[in-house]
């Protein structure tokens, strides 16, 4: 049996400065291999909804699978996991 | 992190230093600014480069720059999605050549076209199947190449497809001598506008002509099923099929009328539990005991009259042994067990009537050879007219049994009918009477005027030659017989009267029935007790009537009608 990925949660909300989009790729890039493998998944929680377009274009050219949820809390959550092939 | 105040030396407040220092500050922050705007223009450029919008100013603050390291994070990142594009592109790729592979290997001939009809790709089914021609044809209008004909172009699957923006198909759609079936799928762009259009062609040719083939055995099956299905509604014999376990698998109709039995009712039930005949059940159970003999008489009782059927059972071929069907015939033979009866009666009764005369023959025919000298010569006479006459009798005696015979055995006679002067007739047949020994005085009555009837003139002349020499042969020598002609009831009639011995209504009523004689004692009067017989069937062939009125002692009258003419 294949166990459940690793999951990874990354909280920018309120943070403007540095970057939403810069840490998320930073975080992207250093669990590349993992998230390829499909080891992991990453969690952004994050209350910019400039983040909620920027992540997604950048992660999928990245070749990764990326869903994105508003919860009722107000924030949004990015989900990033390996590719759906 | 924000910059921290400090104190200055001496030398470094005064003023010219100050100034100085104030430009190259200046300086630095213009620098250190060129350097920032440098670096989130780098970093933008980069994040543009990788599909994403640029940062606003604010989500970078410069002190940020340097620690964050925004063109390291993104360059690095770059480099995942330059990766993820050859991934991407090795897999567009694979998928090409499958594209490509299937392309080529599907049994239909492809088309693609662009909404003009122009021709963007194709396979080599196209070549064979639909042009039988090489060349290259990109670029081409399809209409040029594949649907020649107007019946064709009216039946375009790329229009509908173009129209419609969904699949699309037609069927039997014919060129190049084959009939196919067309399926026609869009592709799409983003925007669901139709750029591409996929032709498929599926030959159907051969299936069409196995199609047709089938319909033809089919009806051929269905025409040759008829022909059993009338054979066996039509066949006078009974026939019941049994399958290896001996359930009903079919059954005619005459089966059914002699067995009492409906198929409807009876298919799949064991053949012995619904037959009730016992003759047909022993003969059943025989076979079934294998024993040999799979021919049986038995008799049925149909419309109340007592009919001889005889089964025969035959097992029919099948692949195993112990499946093995059977077939079960009732054939009526009646009619042969009559005839065969009527011969045996015709055998022992002729034995029996050739004996008398002949044991005559044979003795004074032995009288002549043997004492020929010693006889007088008038006695010698009298010996070869005994001889002869009763030569005479045997011939007559084998002229009835020969008429009889065809007539049973043929069931009915076969008659000429013509129109005849019935006075005439009786003319004839009086004539061959007129010179008999006995003297019997003949004579014929006409009652009006004479008769004519449809009849065949021999079997007319041998019935009245029949009752004259009855008429004669039981009434003493010399007596009158009569013959009487008229007409009435929309028929001839004609009468034989003789004043002869009679019979009892007994006798009379037995009088036509075959070897039947009134006085089988007297064997002084010869006969076969086959002329009344005879009279009757030819009579009745002519579609008249007899009967006969006699009383003992007084005579008889035999009487005989035929149609007129």
């Amino acid at each position: 049996m294949i166990p459940p990925p690793e999951e990874s949660i990354l909280d920018i909300r309120g943070q403007v400065c540095p970057s939403s989009l810069l840490t998320t790729l930073r975080a992207l890039n250093q669990h590349a291999a993992s998230l390829r493998r499909g080891d992991l998944r990453l969690r952004i929680l994050t209350d910019s909804r400039d983040a909620v377009s920027t992540i997604p274009a950048a992660a999928e050219n990245m070749g990764f699978l990326v869903g994105v949820e508003k919860l009722p809390a107000g924030h949004y959550e990015v989900v990033i996991s390996h590719a759906a092939d | 992190m924000p910059p921290t105040e400090r104190s200055l030396p001496q030398s470094e407040t005064d003023p010219a230093n100050l100034a100085r220092l104030a430009a190259e500050n200046a300086e630095l922050r213009r620098n250190n600014r060129d350097v920032f705007d440098y670096i989130r223009a780098k970093t933008n450029q980069l994040l543009n480069t990788m599909g994403t919008r640029s940062l606003p100013p604010e989500e970078l603050a410069d002190w940020s720059l340097l620690e964050l390291d925004p063109i390291g994070i993104v360059a690095q990142s770059f480099q995942y999605v330059l990766e993820n594009l050859r991934e991407t592109n090795e897999r567009l790729q694979l998928a090409h050549q499958e594209v490509q592979a299937v392309f080529e290997a599907v049994g239909a001939a492809v088309l693609v076209l662009d909404p003009q009809m122009r021709i963007i790709a194709f396979n080599d089914r196209v070549r064979t199947l639909l042009l039988n021609a090489g060349g290259d044809m990109t670029g081409v209008l399809c209409q040029k190449v594949v649907c020649r004909s107007k019946p064709a172009m009216q039946n375009c699957v790329h229009s509908k497809v173009l129209a419609s923006g969904r699949p699309e198909a037609s069927a039997d759609f014919y060129t190049n001598g084959r009939f196919f079936d067309v399926i026609g799928q869009p592709i799409l762009d983003p925007q669901g506008r139709v750029t591409r259009i996929v032709l498929a062609y599926n030959d159907v040719t051969e299936h069409k002509r196995s199609q047709s083939d089938l319909l033809v055995a089919l009806d051929e099956v269905r025409r040759a099923k008829e022909q059993i299905d009338t054979l066996l509604r039509t066949m006078s014999d009974g026939l019941v099929a049994t399958d290896g376990k001996r359930r009903i698998v079919l059954m005619n109709q005459a089966a059914e009328e002699l067995l009492g039995l409906c198929l409807h009712e009876s298919p799949g039930l064991p053949l012995l539990d619904v037959i009730s005949h016992a003759g047909l059940r022993t003969h059943l159970e025989a076979v079934a005991r294998g024993e040999a003999h799979l021919l049986t008489d038995m008799e049925f009782v149909i419309d109340g009259q007592k009919r001889v059927f005889q089964a025969r059972t035959t097992a029919f071929s099948s692949t195993a042994a112990s499946d093995q069907g059977r077939i079960t015939l009732l054939h009526d033979v009646t009619r042969a067990r009559d005839i065969e009866r009527v011969k045996d009666e015709i055998l022992s009764t002729a034995a029996h009537q050739l004996r008398t005369p002949l044991s005559s023959v044979i003795g004074y025919s032995d009288l002549l050879i043997q004492a020929y000298h010693d006889i007088g010569d008038e006695a010698r006479l009298e010996y070869l007219r005994l001889i002869h006459a009763k030569a005479e009798q045997l011939s007559e005696i084998v002229s009835n049994l020969l008429d009889i015979s065809r007539i049973e055995a043929s069931e009915g006679v076969t008659l000429t009918c013509q129109a005849h002067s019935a006075t005439l007739i009786c003319r004839d047949a009086i004539a061959g009477f007129l010179h008999s020994p006995s003297g019997h005085p003949i004579e014929l009555v006409v009652r009006g005027e004479d008769v004519p009837i449809l009849v065949d003139h021999f079997a007319i002349l041998q019935v009245l030659e029949n009752l004259l020499s009855n008429a004669m042969k039981y009434s003493p020598p010399g007596s009158p017989v009569v013959v009487t002609l008229w007409a009435g009831d929309g028929m001839g009639h004609v009468s034989v009267c003789d004043r002869g011995i009679g019979m009892t209504g007994e006798q009379a009523a037995q009088a036509f029935d075959k070897f039947y004689r009134a006085d089988a004692s007297n064997t002084a009067i010869a006969g076969t007790g086959l002329g009344l017989t005879i009279v009757r069937h030819l009579v009745e062939a002519h579609g008249g009537r007899v009967a006969i009125d006699s009383q003992v002692g007084e005579g008889t009258v035999v009487h005989c009608t035929f149609p007129l003419a």
